[in-house]
């Protein structure tokens, strides 16, 4: 070669190349969304500066964490290849449970009357248990789970507005208000220089990532997501771990529902509705398949952020909200084009 | 033998022994039968309930509140058919609906921003179906180029679509002064006693099972849901079928948003929130695999009026609606999962 390098180069022209690969075929898509992220950021900051401000930032992550816990669920049900459409349902039950036990909501009724940490804890052991009731049927009677968790939304929604009444005994459908300290801590408190939600999301997210990855359990919801038959043959036990799945996903819900309740100081029997898609669409704008067998938890860290970003920008902007449906929908649309077409190319780059 | 001589005999036999009286009465409707016998128990219990449930009136009802959704449950099951899915129907049903309303000579809306244009009523509608037809269009198109799955392209439409429906509208219903007569009977109207959203429900009932089971393009829609590869294989145009599955779909959707419109006597931009949902349980309760391939019309039109009976029935009954919730959605997931049971057990 004629041009022989004077300094020597941290890694050969090989080397670098081997290296890009290696980073584009594990983490190009989460480098694409921190990409979007940033320039995203760097764009609204130019039109509003405050947008960058400390508070705005807590708000985006605030926001963030509580869609991103119930999608860090959703994310393992994805994965499995299922779908859960009861995530909603289940963020408003597991909110008034947790706030209409206490007992001490304006106007109470109920005779009950427990202290935060176990009205919570109870209220998650309901909404796991009544996840663990969708893996049930989805496994024992072999039901699609779109089908079993739209049933289950309808159900859970009903129950929701049964217990509000009852914990509140007012006009029907009125709002469990209420003021609690462990809750307003949770949902408007800060550990350090964070929020405890975003402290709270960033935990339970890297508790997940490690179970995702090392655990037998969480290997086996790639493998069902890959090939159930096949993982079924390996001798994985498809019912426990779709039955567990679901479970979890139902605990992460009710806790996306406290945190959001202790955000407001109020527990509205509507909270969530549609929340279901928004989620959906944070886990597949992070990279995960319908199809199943694919997701990560860091994308849907990664995800949960930007579409909160996108979120606050737009109105910090003072972009009327109309704006952001066309905005959602065509940012969904985008990002899953895009990871069909780095799909293909990852393909190609591994031939190669 | 070898197993061309077994197909040979195989189809001599079923020839010889083809099913009559009742075992062919089993063989044509077993598809729907569970349901069936599902819908009937249902009534029967109901009647039992509540002596007004079973009057001629309270059925007419039933039938006009089910047109609404069963309208487009028909074109959701082609969609499904296909191994498909539409989560845009309730979004397309407000826009086309606000649309039409917009476009009527009498309406007026606080919207900021008006159109200043006004057709007669039939042309008007026949605008509203385009713009149904155009996003379902637009849904099949990019599902069938991009291969992306259709819950997300729909989902995204679905935001889309509504996002224009506040634009259009700036957020404020459509009202009419007075509403057109043309128009009321859309919505309103009855022809020989039966409401007009009935009558159209059964044409578009006749015309899906017309479309289903004699047309080329219903063959290849149960093709592509049964094997896609395979379909393409054969010379089917699987995208092009897949467009228009689609594009059927939206003008569907957009006819009953315009009915219920005209039977509101008002567009309300938030019409057909969450519909999707309904529609879709309308067409699986009937028995259609999401996975496509597996169903028919008639098993729609057995699970929307499976719905309809279930709502009008405890409302009868005076059952609370936060009650009716928790029935409803335990009787969706109980019906499908007989359905699936039996199913299972009968290829055993």
């Amino acid at each position: 070669m004629q041009v022989p390098s004077k300094k020597p180069l941290l890694l050969s022209p090989v080397q670098f190349k081997v290296f890009l690969i290696g980073i584009f075929a594990r983490g190009g898509h989460q480098l694409m969304i921190i990409a979007l992220i940033i320039v995203l950021g760097l764009a609204i900051y130019t039109v509003q500066p405050s947008f960058l401000s400390a508070y705005s930032i807590d708000n985006i992550l605030r926001m963030a964490s509580i869609y991103g816990i119930v999608a860090l669920g959703m994310t393992l049900v994805i994965i499995t290849g299922g779908i859960d459409l009861s995530a909603g349902s289940m963020m408003a039950l597991g909110a008034a449970l947790g706030a209409g036990l206490l007992g001490t909501a304006f106007g109470a009724a109920n005779p009950l009357s427990f202290p935060a940490p176990v009205a919570i804890l109870i209220a998650l052991a309901i909404t796991g248990g009544i996840g663990m009731l969708n893996g049930v049927a989805i496994t024992n009677f072999g039901v699609a789970p779109f089908v079993v968790t739209l049933g289950m939304m309808t159900v859970v929604r009903g129950l929701t507005f049964i217990f509000s009444d009852y914990a509140v005994g007012s006009v029907p459908g009125s709002p469990i208000t209420f003021m609690d300290g462990l809750f307003s801590w949770l949902g408007a408190g800060s550990v350090g220089p964070i929020s405890t939600a975003a402290a709270l999301f960033l935990v339970l997210a890297f508790i997940l990532a490690m179970m995702l990855r090392f655990t037998p359990f969480g290997r086996a919801m790639y493998a069902i997501g890959g090939d159930a038959e096949i993982a079924r043959l390996a001798g994985i036990n498809i019912p426990a771990v779709l039955i567990g799945v679901y479970g979890l996903m139902g605990v992460l819900a009710g806790i996306g529902g406290i945190v959001q309740a202790g955000r407001l100081s109020s527990v509205s029997p509507l909270m969530g509705i549609g929340y279901e898609l928004d989620i959906i669409t944070i886990v597949i704008v992070g990279g995960a398949s319908l199809a199943g067998g694919r997701g990560t938890v860091l994308g849907t860290v990664l995800a949960a952020v930007l579409i909160s970003m996108i979120d606050n920008g737009l109105t910090m902007m003072n972009v009327p909200s109309f704006y952001q449906y066309l905005v959602k929908g065509s940012v969904l649309l985008a990002a899953v084009i895009l990871d069909q077409w780095y799909q293909r190319r990852r393909a190609a780059f591994a031939a190669a | 033998m070898k197993p061309h001589d077994a197909h040979k005999n195989g189809a001599k036999a079923s020839r010889l022994t083809a099913p009559t009286g009742l075992s062919f009465v089993y063989g044509r409707f077993s598809e729907q039968l569970v349901p069936a016998i599902f819908l009937v128990a249902l009534i029967i219990g109901l009647s039992l309930v509540s002596p007004n449930f079973l009057s001629v009136d309270n059925f007419l009802d039933i039938a006009r509140v089910a047109s609404i959704i069963g309208i487009m449950a028909v074109g959701m099951t082609i969609v499904v058919l296909t191994g498909g899915i539409d989560l845009s129907v309730g979004s397309t049903f407000a826009l086309a609906a606000v649309v039409t309303a917009a476009l009527i000579p009498s309406s007026f809306s606080d919207a900021p921003f008006a159109l200043g244009l006004y057709l007669p009523v039939p042309l008007a509608i026949l605008v509203g179906l385009a713009i149904g037809t155009l996003i379902g269009l637009v849904n099949g198109f990019v599902i069938a180029k991009s291969r992306v799955e259709p819950f997300i392209v729909t989902l995204a439409t679905m935001a889309f679509v509504r996002g224009l429906t506040y634009l259009f509208t700036g957020g404020f219903p459509t009202i009419f002064r007075p509403i057109p007569p043309e128009f009321a009977w859309v919505g309103q109207g009855d022809v020989l006693g039966l409401p007009t959203p009935t009558i159209f429900f059964v044409l578009v009932i006749i015309m899906g099972i017309w479309i289903t089971r004699r047309t080329t393009f219903g063959r290849s829609v149960y093709a592509i849901g049964g094997n896609e590869e395979a379909s393409h294989l054969s010379g089917i145009k699987v995208q092009w079928i897949k467009i228009q599955a689609y594009g059927l779909m939206g003008a569907l959707a957009a006819l009953s948003g315009i009915i219920l419109s005209s039977r509101m006597a008002a567009a309300q931009p938030t019409a057909g929130l969450t519909y999707e949902l309904d529609v879709i349980a309308g067409v699986v309760i009937g028995g259609t695999s999401l996975l496509g391939g597996r169903g028919s019309i008639m098993s729609t039109v057995v699970g929307v009026f499976i719905l309809g009976v279930i709502s009008n029935g405890l409302n009868i009954a005076g059952v609370p609606t936060y009650y009716q919730y928790v029935i409803k959605g335990l009787l969706v997931i109980f019906a499908v999962g007989l359905d699936t049971h039996l199913r299972k057990k009968q290829r055993r």
